[in-house]
C-alpha cells in the first residue's frame, strides 16, 4: 500500500481486497499518517480496491472517527462500482467527500 | 560386530585394501628377489664350473706333457732297452700325479722275436713297480688307449676304464703316438702312455658343494659318468643310458650338448636331477670331458623362501595388530554412534525424556550428539507448547460451542412460529460462517395485529460480531412498544450504540412492522440490502428504498421511513450480504441477479421451501469453498385475514 504526499495532502492507495484480513493494515496506515504533526488532509484512493467487506468498512470508519477528533479532513476518490455500491447501500456516501477522479479530490481538499 | 555395521565395513575396507597392497608388494618382491638370486646363482655356477675346469686342467695338462716329452725324446734317438726302463722309472718317480707310465711297441718292432713289448711302471704303496703288458689274456694292440691314437695319429685321453691288468683302479690314460724317422719318413712304432688315477678327480669334483644337496659330476667323451656322488653310476652308467631308462629326451639333449663341448646354463624340470634344478656345464678342453654342476632350485631359493616366511610371519603379526587396532579404533569411534543410534531409536518411539549418551569429543559424533540433545529439548518444548495451545484451543472451541448454542437460542427457531395465525407464513434461517456470527433476525407481535420482523448484519464476523449482535438484538427488543414506527426503533438503537463505540462496530438493519389485517408494511432501513418483493403474477424485484445509514456510527441520525403494501399471496424476502456475496471457487460472487433468478423459479413456494431453495443454491454455488460470511434469510408470505386459499 503506497502513500505519497501532494502539497499538504497525504494520499493512500487502498488495498485491492479491503476485508477483515487487511482492515487492520489499512487502519494502522491511516493512523500512522494522522500521527504526523503536519498531517491535516488525507486522500484515500480506491482505484485499486475491488472489494470491501463490512469489516473493511468498520476499519475505515474507526480510522476516520479518530481523524475527526484531530480535525483532519478526509476525501475518497475513484471508487470502483462494487465499492461504490457498498457505500451507497450502507448509506455512508452522505457522510464522506467522495470524488470520481483524483485531481478533483485534490482540488477540493486544497 | 554386526555384519554391515560401521565397524565391520571399516575393517573390511582397511583389510581388503591392505591385503591387496601387501599381496602386490609381496609378489613383486618375491619375483624381484628370486630373479636376482637366480642371476647371481647362474653367475656363481658358471664361475664355479670354470674354476673347477681350470683346476682339472691344471692337473691334466702337466700330466699330458710328460708322455709327449718322452715320445719326442724316443723319436729322435735309437734307444737301448735299459735306457727305456730308466726313462720310465724317472717319469713315474718324479711325477707323483702320474699313476703309471708305459711304452708299448708295435709287434716285433722293439725286438724281432717279441710280439708284445710294453714295459709298464706304476706306483704301488710308496714304491714303483714294473710289469710287462701284453700276453695271451691281454692283447694291448686292441685296447682303446693303443688303437685309437694309432689310428687317429694324435694324442688322446682315453675313456676312463677300470684297469684290471694294471693298477686295479679307475684310470684314464693319456696316449701319445711314438714315431721313428727314417729318410724323412715317419714310421709308427708304438704308444707312450701316462695313466692318471681318477680318484683325485673324484675328490676335486666331489669337493664341489653347493647349498645342501648340490653336486658336481664329470662326463667322459662318451657321456659315461666318471664321477658322481652315487658311486653305483660311476663307470657303469652314461648320461644317455640314464636318459634311455628314464625316458627323458631332455636329458639326452643335454648330454649331447655336453659331450659336444658346449658350455651352458639350463633349468631342468622333473628330471633325473631332481625337480626344478639348475645345471651349469662346461667342457674340460684337453680331455674332451664335460663338467656339470647341479644345484636344486629349491635350495637356491631357500633364501627367498626364508625371506618370504619372515615377511609372511611379519605380515600375519601386522594384520593381527592392524585388526586389533582397527577394531579398537572403530569400536571407540562407533561406540558413541551406536549408543546414539540406540538412544535415537528410543526417541523415535517417542521417549523424548531419554538421556542421550554424553559425548565429549569434539568430532562429528560429538556435534551429532549435541544436535540430537538440542533437538530433543526443542521437541520437548515444542510438544509442551503444542499441548498448551491445543488445550487452549480446545477450551476456546468448547466455549465457542457453548456460545454458538447461546446465540442460536437467542433467535426464534420454531416454525411455524404462530400456528394459529392464518394471515401470513414466515420462515427464517441463519447459518453462521463460524461457530458464532454477527447476523440475526427476529420477529414478534407488537400487539394483536402488528408483527415486527427484522434482519441485521453486524460488521465483521466471529466473537466480536456475536457480542455486538447480542447487544443489538437485546436493545431492539428493549425499544419496541405498541404502536412504534420502525424508524424510531432504529433511531433509538442508533443513539444507544453510537455512545462509546470505540471500535466503530456497526450493524445494518432492515426493520419492518406488518399490519396483518391490511397487508401494509411500515419499514425503516439502517444501511441494509433492500428486500426482494415477489408479487402474485410473477414479478420479482428489489424494493427501491432509502438506505438510511449503518447503525452505531452517526449519532442523532434521522432514519428514513417507508411503506409497502402487500396483497394476499405477495411475499417479501429479507437477506444479508452473505447471500448475495457468497463466493465460488473462482472467486465470483453469487450476486443479486442470481438471487432474483432463483426466486423467480421458486415463486409459489411456501416461505420454508423458498428459503431452503436459496440456501441450497448458495451451497451448490460455493461448493468446496469455505463459507466466508454468515448466511441469513427471512421470508414472509402474506395471505390476509382470510388466510391461504
Amino acid at each position: 500500500m503506497q502513500s505519497k504526499r501532494i502539497d499538504d495532502i497525504y494520499e493512500i492507495h487502498v488495498v485491492s481486497r479491503f476485508d477483515s484480513n487487511t482492515s487492520k493494515e489499512v487502519e494502522e496506515k491511516i493512523e500512522a499518517l494522522m500521527d504526523k504533526e503536519d498531517c491535516t488532509k488525507i486522500l484515500l484512493n480506491f482505484s485499486k480496491t475491488e472489494y470491501i467487506s463490512s469489516a473493511g468498512l468498520r476499519g475505515l470508519l474507526s480510522a476516520l472517527k479518530k481523524g475527526k477528533t484531530k480535525g483532519i479532513r478526509f476525501a475518497l476518490c475513484t471508487l470502483q462500482p462494487y465499492v461504490q455500491e457498498v457505500f451507497d447501500l450502507s448509506g455512508l456516501t452522505q457522510f464522506f467527500s467522495i470524488y470520481a477522479v483524483e485531481d478533483e479530490a485534490i482540488k477540493n481538499l486544497a | 560386530m554386526r555384519i554391515g555395521g560401521l565397524t565391520f565395513r571399516l575393517i573390511l575396507l582397511i583389510f581388503t585394501s591392505t591385503a591387496l597392497l601387501f599381496t602386490f608388494l609381496f609378489f613383486y618382491s618375491y619375483r624381484f628377489s628370486r630373479r636376482t638370486i637366480e642371476e647371481k646363482a647362474e653367475e656363481n655356477a658358471r664361475y664355479l664350473v670354470s674354476s673347477t675346469v681350470n683346476l682339472i686342467e691344471s692337473v691334466l695338462n702337466p700330466v699330458a706333457k710328460v708322455p709327449e716329452t718322452l715320445a719326442l725324446v724316443l723319436a729322435n734317438n735309437n734307444i737301448q732297452q735299459v735306457h727305456i726302463y730308466d726313462l720310465l722309472i724317472e717319469t713315474v718317480m718324479r711325477n707323483p700325479e702320474i699313476y703309471g707310465s708305459a711304452i708299448a711297441f708295435e709287434p716285433y718292432s722293439y725286438q724281432p722275436e717279441e710280439y708284445f713289448f710294453a714295459p709298464y711302471y706304476y706306483q704301488s704303496e710308496y714304491q714303483v713297480k714294473m710289469s710287462y703288458l701284453g700276453g695271451e689274456d691281454y692283447n694291448y694292440f686292441i685296447q682303446d688307449w693303443y688303437q685309437i691314437p694309432k689310428l687317429l695319429n694324435q694324442t688322446i685321453w682315453s675313456e676312463p676304464y677300470y684297469d684290471e691288468g694294471g693298477g686295479n683302479i679307475i684310470m684314464s690314460t693319456y696316449s701319445v703316438p711314438l714315431y721313428r724317422w727314417e729318410d724323412r719318413r715317419r714310421f709308427f712304432r708304438g704308444i707312450v702312455t701316462a695313466d692318471i688315477s681318477l680318484s683325485w678327480l673324484r675328490e676335486i669334483v666331489s669337493s664341489i658343494r653347493i647349498y645342501e644337496t648340490g653336486y658336481g659330476f664329470l662326463l667322459s667323451q662318451n657321456g659315461t659318468l666318471i664321477t658322481h656322488p652315487n658311486s653305483a653310476y660311476v663307470m657303469n652308467e652314461s648320461i644317455f643310458s640314464l636318459a634311455e631308462v628314464r625316458e627323458e629326451p631332455a636329458l639326452r639333449e643335454i648330454g649331447r650338448r655336453m659331450i659336444r663341448g658346449e658350455e651352458g646354463f639350463t633349468i631342468l624340470e622333473n628330471s633325473f636331477f631332481e625337480d626344478h634344478t639348475f645345471l651349469a656345464y662346461a667342457p674340460v678342453p684337453s680331455s674332451g670331458w664335460s663338467l656339470g654342476i647341479i644345484f636344486p632350485r629349491e635350495e637356491l631359493l631357500s633364501e627367498v623362501s626364508r625371506l618370504n616366511r619372515i615377511v609372511l610371519t611379519l605380515a600375519t603379526m601386522f594384520f593381527i595388530v592392524l585388526f586389533a587396532s582397527v577394531l579398537f579404533i572403530s569400536r571407540s569411534v562407533t561406540k558413541p554412534i551406536r549408543a546414539l543410534a540406540g538412544a535415537t531409536g528410543e526417541i523415535a518411539k517417542g521417549k523424548l525424556d531419554i538421556q542421550l549418551p554424553l559425548v565429549r569429543s569434539n568430532d562429528e559424533v560429538g556435534l551429532l550428539s549435541a544436535s540430537f540433545t538440542s533437538m530433543t529439548q526443542d521437541l520437548r518444548a515444542y510438544i509442551a507448547h503444542l499441548k498448551e495451545t491445543t488445550a487452549a484451543k480446545e477450551r476456546i472451541e468448547s466455549e465457542l460451542q457453548i456460545a454458538h448454542e447461546i446465540q442460536m437460542s437467542m433467535i426464534p427457531k420454531i416454525f411455524p412460529p404462530f400456528p394459529n395465525r392464518v394471515e401470513f407464513e414466515l420462515y427464517a434461517v441463519m447459518e453462521p460462517a463460524r461457530e458464532v456470527g454477527g447476523d440475526f433476525y427476529d420477529f414478534f407481535f407488537l400487539d394483536e395485529d402488528h408483527l415486527c420482523f427484522l434482519i441485521g448484519d453486524v460488521s465483521g464476523k466471529g466473537v466480536p460480531a456475536a457480542l455486538f449482535m447480542a447487544m443489538t438484538k437485546t436493545l431492539i427488543k428493549a425499544q419496541t412498544e405498541k404502536g412504534i414506527h420502525p424508524r424510531d426503533i432504529l433511531q433509538r438503537l442508533n443513539q444507544d450504540l453510537s455512545e462509546d463505540n470505540e471500535a466503530s462496530m456497526f450493524a445494518t438493519i432492515f426493520c419492518a412492522v406488518l399490519d396483518v389485517r391490511s397487508g401494509e408494511i411500515l419499514y425503516s432501513n439502517g444501511g441494509h440490502n433492500p428486500p426482494a418483493l415477489m408479487r402474485t403474477g410473477g414479478r420479482v424485484m428489489f424494493e427501491t428504498i432509502d438506505p438510511g445509514t449503518v447503525i452505531g456510527i452517526v449519532p442523532d441520525f434521522s432514519f428514513p421511513g417507508g411503506c409497502i403494501i402487500l396483497s394476499p399471496g405477495d411475499a417479501i424476502l429479507l437477506y444479508t450480504d452473505g447471500v448475495s456475496e457468497a463466493f465460488d471457487k473462482q472467486g465470483n460472487i453469487f450476486t443479486e441477479e442470481r438471487l432474483l433468478k432463483v426466486l423467480e423459479g421458486s415463486l409459489d413456494n411456501p416461505p420454508e421451501k423458498l428459503v431452503d431453495t436459496v440456501v441450497r443454491e448458495i451451497h451448490m454455488f460455493s461448493e468446496g469453498v469455505e463459507q466466508s460470511d454468515d448466511i441469513t434469510l427471512l421470508a414472509l408470505r402474506y395471505w390476509g385475514v382470510g388466510g391461504k386459499r
